[in-house]
């Protein structure tokens, strides 16, 4: 069930919603998720080891290919990367990470900065 | 992050360690301000440093209280599917004699408090979970069960930790499956409200509940459950005709009468039992045993044949004469053991004074798991004769303690090894209080 998907991409020659490079990443995982399924330890390991080589703005690449071929346990994996990523971190880091912007009216920042002034304690600097 | 589209976002917000997290992401733009309120749960503790902060003069006045965070959160959030607020486990080591006066400010299972929040939001709620600060929860009963029956009819899975609850004015709750309940003192001493109100629950954890007298579970629908029991009740019964996993920790109740005919998953700590009353357990495929005295609980125990994985383990090394012979008389169709530290002990104790006769159930036994204290040249004599009587054991794992140095231990398994070159062998190391290594042995 989890290849239908992915013969579906193979089959489908004009498909730019994946490229080589991510499929490369993501199509490896359904096996070796079989293969390691009991042992949670050592697919930590992997998922780390994975990790090591890919840039923040490739997650997103991920989690959309993920996404797109309904790989349920890859896109949990890849959007908990991305929330361990931003964890403990400050705003602007956050900001940096995703290349946002702030785009709040003036007064709206304060408002919620003061709404949720609770939230800032036992933050890292970047 | 501009591609991604908002669900997606919305997945990566719920992965967020807890609200405070999230809280924190609201201020980085307006797309995340507004899709962090969709983020469909609410997961808050109160720290230690939290917690220390708000009792000390200079920092207090710049803190916000706990429940008014709490209460804010929850504001108009009727979309919520998930609230757990809680004080973080290091709260639990604070003593009585460090607080000063009677404060109200993390008493959680508050109605009063509750009650603030819950009615607004209660009705599409799935999921809660409260962890109350036992210093200011312990000395008075809490009606929050009531309450939590009024409001929450969708509720499916229910924890409340470190309190004194009353069951008075509890409503039935037939939509809940799953009830946690830890270190709680629970005014419902045969569980009869609990049973009546909660006829549908699949699993029950009651881990720490004291206030109980004669307790029976009994429920037709429970699926899998963790009973531990620190002090010594009368009796223990549970009646649960679809239960398939138990774990059951007591220490000595007067009698034990378990009607549970598809258990087949059974782990049992007990010190001391002076009736076990036991039905046929015809599914049993996976038993664990603890027990001060191993000989006398496993002699008690019926439907042994059908048990294929076996762990046992003595909590305290008393001599009562079990041993490998014994085991098998048991439980002659194993095809897994697991022995823990007491249990190899007594058992290689037994074999040095009167040596193993073998059984036949010893053939089909294919794995050995095996936790030893110490090494010494006896220790391989006894590995021996176990090879010698499970001819068709194929996996065997020693895991030997720390303090045994490495090369008597190495010694060991390449010895192991030699004799008996057919079986995988694997070396491990424990010692008390961190997770157990495997080694690999160089070829």
């Amino acid at each position: 069930m989890k290849f239908c998907t992915v013969k579906q991409y193979f089959d489908d020659e004009n498909n730019n919603n994946v490229t080589n490079g991510i499929a490369t990443t993501v199509i490896p995982l359904p096996n070796k998720h079989l293969k390691i399924k009991a042992n949670n330890k050592e697919m930590e390991q992997y998922e780390q080891e994975l990790l090591r080589n890919v840039m923040p703005q490739e997650l997103t690449k991920l989690i959309l290919a993920a996404n797109y071929l309904n790989f349920k346990e890859a896109l949990d994996f890849f959007c908990r990367t991305v929330a361990n990523a931003i964890q403990n971190k400050s705003v602007d880091y956050v900001r940096k990470f995703f290349g946002l912007e702030s785009d709040f009216e003036p007064g709206e920042e304060e408002k919620l900065c003061k709404e949720f002034a609770w939230s800032f304690e036992g933050v890292d600097e970047d | 992050m501009e591609e991604l589209p908002p669900p997606l976002i919305i997945e990566i917000l719920s992965r967020l360690g807890d609200s405070s997290e999230l809280a924190r992401c609201r201020l980085v733009s307006r797309t995340l301000n507004s899709l962090s309120r969709e983020v469909s749960k609410i997961h808050l503790l109160c720290t230690l440093s939290r917690y220390l902060k708000s009792r000390a003069p200079e920092t207090e006045p710049s803190v916000t209280p706990f429940k008014t965070i709490i209460s804010n959160l929850v504001l108009h959030r009727q979309s919520l599917r998930s609230v757990s607020i809680g004080v973080e486990k290091s709260l639990g080591k604070i003593s009585y004699d460090d607080v000063e006066g009677e404060p109200d400010d993390l008493y959680l299972t508050d109605v009063g408090f509750v009650n603030q929040w819950l009615p607004n939001i209660g009705g599409g709620l799935k999921s809660l979970s409260i962890s109350d600060f036992w210093i200011q929860s312990c000395w008075r009963k809490s009606e929050i069960l009531s309450l939590i029956s009024s409001c929450c009819h969708s509720l499916l899975e229910l924890q409340v930790k470190n309190a004194w609850l009353s069951v008075d004015g509890l409503k039935p709750m037939p939509m809940l499956t799953s009830l946690t309940l830890e270190y709680i003192r629970l005014d419902d001493e045969d569980l009869h409200k609990v049973n009546h109100c909660f006829p549908y629950l699949k699993v029950l954890n009651l881990i720490g509940v004291g206030g109980l007298k004669e307790p029976k579970i009994h429920l037709l629908h429970l699926n899998t459950c963790l009973w531990t029991v620190s002090n010594a009740p009368l009796s223990l019964t549970i009646l649960a005709p679809k239960l398939v996993k138990l774990k059951l920790k007591c220490i000595k109740p007067q009698s034990l009468v378990l009607k549970t005919p598809l258990l087949s998953n059974f782990h049992l700590a007990l010190e001391e039992a002076n009736e076990f009353k036991v039905k046929e357990f015809p599914h049993l495929e996976n038993l664990k045993l603890e027990s001060v005295n191993l000989c006398s609980l496993i002699s008690m125990f019926p439907s042994g044949r059908i048990v294929k994985k076996l762990r046992v383990d003595s909590m305290k090394l008393k001599m009562t004469g079990f041993n490998f012979d014994m085991l098998f008389d048991v439980f002659p169709n194993l095809s897994y053991l697991h022995m823990g530290s007491g249990a190899w002990k007594e058992i290689e104790n037994y074999f040095h004074s009167r040596g193993m006769e073998g059984r036949r159930g010893m053939k089909g036994l294919k794995e050995i798991v095996g936790y030893l204290v110490e090494c010494d040249y006896l220790t391989f004599s006894f590995i021996f004769s176990i090879l010698d009587n499970c001819t068709n054991l194929s996996d065997m794992a020693l895991v030997i303690h720390k303090r045994v140095d490495n090369p008597t231990a190495s010694g060991l398994i390449s010895k192991c090894r030699a004799a008996c070159p057919r079986v995988r062998w694997k070396r491990g190391m424990w010692i008390e209080g961190t997770e157990d290594l495997w080694v690999s042995e160089p070829l």
